[in-house]
């Protein structure tokens, strides 16, 4: 049987000496899914030095071995330490889905260079009209020669403006019913034709983009699966998304800063953690946190007995995306007016100036704002309600 | 689960879902009836008072974790005989009492004979006095669950400044009962006590006696979500079943986005309510440090969860669901109940606090 406790002891060996200051610094900032760019990159190349970067993917790909439980001990002693967060996009999401649908020819390639950092992958499936309605998406890919030729828009690209490389749902066929007619493809985002354009979100930054193609030529090559078999591609990848996030280790997080925030925060000649109307309110959101956390502790279960936690994932989805809300806003509540100066420039890691705001209400705003999208993206809310209401209740 | 413990869940919920009929429920609690015999001899036959209790008392040793699915059945098919309480809460502290006590008192417990029942937490605690052999309680205890139907009273009591628990044969001289029909369809009781116990009568005392206090609450609250777990469970299964046969507009109700995503909600509160139970019961069975934290949280969770479920079922099913003969209100009712027992949901939160931050 594995020894945890010298499994955790050895992460946090590694932690201390390789989250050095200043990644620490990025990882305490960050706001979003997303940390700084440069110092993400930089800590990936660390953990790849490691074999650390995917501890989800089985050992041939480049995975470390771990069980589900090592796993949940590496995410929470890093997120707890404040590393930085890396761009899954690849490594959570294409990664899992090339091993299942990928050629031989691109599994070899893709694989180490999302490793390695190398190549940086966005995702290229919501448009302008097709969010929720994903198999709507209009985009379209005409095969002429060797090549697709694909026209048409993607947007909330995460991060598309540091990646080299977008996975796309495309449009092949019109003519049969919507989910028939589309296509997985890679491409290349150095190819003529594209063109980036960030979206600046609700606290002032950029992370989304929107990426236009007008007749982008993409080998045929790139293909993943069959042609006019993306939805069961595309699918099977939202499953991963939503299925490997573990919300407990966020929630814990958050609940660390809350008791911080509550012991700075005035209340008459004491402070709030004091107060009992907060004592209360917070109270709520802990045994709720408890119930998520026992939630997914049996999903874990599940998942090692070889089940299918199934609806389940989408269950914790909608709990600990709405508990993580609820957080920001008793943080929101905490800091109080400090939540109003923009700071923009003390949220870069390498900022040394001072700022408006003290340390422990820098970047409360942010995520509160950042967070709303937490309830929408990689299935709203209302998709995964509809989904428990499909496939357990069976409506 | 064990395969002992698995048989006895499945002939548990088969004997219920064939036999436990809510018709027949319902002219028996109309008739202020305590328990209906037939079901309460099935029950005993089957060892579903016998399974906490150590080998060496007769029983199974089975732990909570064992034991829950039997009460989250009790819900399900809103049983309304108190079988659990005597076994699980007043059995418990029985069976951590002296031997003698246990030889007297477990037997019954076990054939059924005896219909034990706990208070709420008294304030202020019946006195003991003690004159020579003679041990004297007296006070009053006011919404004694099951008060009506119950054969004894196991309850917490002060000799001096010390804790005490007895167990008082409420049939003895001196025990007075207003015996009053609940919402739920069980019988409760105001009791008044001036009764003269014998020395077997006297459970615990001092230390022994407050580690049992928690224990009883603990699991009363224990037993409690459990019940609370099945009950929403069934609630849930009403109102999907309902919906789903219900036509208005020419489509059956279930093809409304609005109520399918107000299901989906009633099923998320269930899960997490489930998965604190489980925990907590694992966490009591192996006595670990988080046992009382997580009871707590447990009890608070199902308390609002169960609110919202069976409101939520009753406007699904619009009127019918606000008429007596129809099932899904009584498992309303019935929570709404067990929403103060042990105590209101505020004290147990201030309580959660309290050890939260005894260990922070």
């Amino acid at each position: 049987m594995t020894d945890y406790t010298t499994f955790r002891n050895s992460i946090r060996d590694f932690l201390a000496e390789a989250l050095t200051p200043d990644l620490q610094r990025a990882g305490a900032l960050t706001t979003s899914v997303f940390s700084d760019f440069d110092a993400a990159l930089r800590w990936q190349k660390k953990l790849h030095g490691k074999g650390w970067v995917a501890p989800d993917w089985p050992e041939e790909y480049g995975g470390p071995g771990w069980d589900i439980q090592q796993r949940y001990i590496f995410q929470e002693e890093c997120k707890l330490a404040n590393a930085p967060s890396l761009v899954m996009m690849g490594i959570q999401m294409l990664g899992p889905m090339l091993m299942h649908y990928g050629t031989e020819q691109q599994k070899k390639h893709y694989l180490p260079r999302m490793l390695s950092g190398e190549d940086i992958w966005c995702q290229g499936y919501s448009e302008p009209g097709a969010g929720s309605d994903l198999a709507s998406l209009k985009t379209s890919a005409v095969q002429d020669g060797d090549d697709y030729v694909v026209t048409g828009t993607k947007i909330w690209t995460s991060m598309a403006h540091h990646a080299n490389r977008i996975f796309c749902l495309v449009r092949t066929d019109k003519t049969v019913k919507p989910q028939a007619g589309i296509s997985f493809l890679l491409v290349d985002l150095d190819t003529p034709g594209i063109t980036i354009s960030p979206i600046v979100s609700l606290d002032g930054q950029v992370e989304q983009c929107q990426v236009f193609f007008d007749e982008v030529r993409v080998p045929v090559v790139n293909l993943v699966g069959n042609e006019n078999d993306g939805w069961s591609v595309a699918k099977f990848l939202l499953e991963y998304e939503r299925g490997g996030h573990n919300f407990t280790i966020d929630v814990k997080k958050q609940l660390r800063k809350i008791y911080r925030q509550a012991e700075l925060a005035p209340w008459g000649a004491s402070c709030r953690s004091e107060d009992r109307v907060f004592q209360h309110r917070l109270a709520e959101a802990e045994i709720d946190a408890m119930a998520l956390e026992q939630t997914e502790l049996r999903i874990k279960g599940t998942a090692e007995a070889g089940g299918n936690p199934g609806a389940l994932s989408s269950l914790v989805k909608v709990v600990g995306t709405e508990l993580g809300q609820r957080l920001n806003e008793l943080s929101m509540d905490l800091v109080g007016p400090a939540a109003g100066p923009m700071c923009l420039e003390a949220l870069d890691p390498t900022y040394s100036g001072d700022t408006a705001v003290p340390e422990h209400a820098l970047t409360t705003m942010a995520e509160y704002i950042n967070n709303r999208a937490a309830t929408i993206y990689g299935g709203t809310a209302e998709i995964q309600r509809s989904i428990i209401a499909k496939k357990v209740l069976g409506l | 689960m064990t395969d002992e413990q698995q048989m006895l869940r499945d002939s548990a919920e088969r004997y219920l879902r064939d036999n436990y009929a809510f018709a027949e429920r319902q002219i028996l609690a109309d008739r202020g009836e305590p328990i209906d015999q037939s079901h309460w001899q099935a029950f005993v036959e089957m060892g579903w008072a016998t399974m906490p209790f150590s080998e060496a008392d007769g029983g199974f040793g089975f732990g909570l974790a064992a034991t829950v699915p039997l009460a989250e059945l009790f819900g399900y098919y809103l049983v309304r005989e108190p079988l659990l309480e005597s076994v699980l809460v007043a059995g418990s502290v029985i069976a951590s009492g002296p031997e003698a006590a246990r030889q007297r008192f477990l037997p019954g417990i076990m054939d059924g004979s005896i219909i034990a029942t706990v208070p709420h937490p008294p304030d202020p605690l019946p006195t003991l006095l003690k004159q020579g052999d003679q041990l004297i309680i007296q006070g009053r205890l006011e919404y004694v669950p099951s008060g009506g139907s119950a054969t004894h009273l196991v309850t917490p009591a002060n000799h001096g400044d010390a804790l005490n628990w007895v167990i008082v044969d409420l049939a003895r001289e001196g025990a007075l009962r207003d015996v009053f029909m609940t919402h739920d369809g069980r019988l409760g009781g105001h009791i008044t006590l001036d009764v003269t116990l014998d020395p077997q009568s006297l459970l615990l005392s001092g230390v022994p006696a407050e580690t049992a206090h928690k224990t009883a609450y603990h699991r009363a609250m224990l037993l409690a979500t459990a019940e609370g777990v099945g009950a929403m469970q069934a609630a849930l299964d009403l109102t999907v079943e309902y919906t789903r046969q219900r036509y208005q507009f020419g489509q059956p109700l279930s093809s409304f986005q609005a109520l399918q995503h107000r299901m989906a909600d009633m099923l998320i509160q269930i899960e997490l309510s489930r998965s604190l139970l489980g925990a907590a019961c694992l966490a009591t069975d192996q006595g670990t440090d988080d046992a009382a934290e997580l009871t707590l949280a447990a009890k608070a969770k199902v308390d609002a969860a169960a609110r919202g479920v069976t409101q939520e079922a009753i406007q699904m099913h619009g009127g019918i669901a606000t008429t007596n003969e129809y099932r899904v209100g009584h498992y309303f009712k019935r929570m709404a109940l067990l929403a103060s027992w042990p105590q209101h949901r505020d004290a147990l939160v201030e309580e959660f606090i309290r050890i939260r931050r005894e260990t922070n």
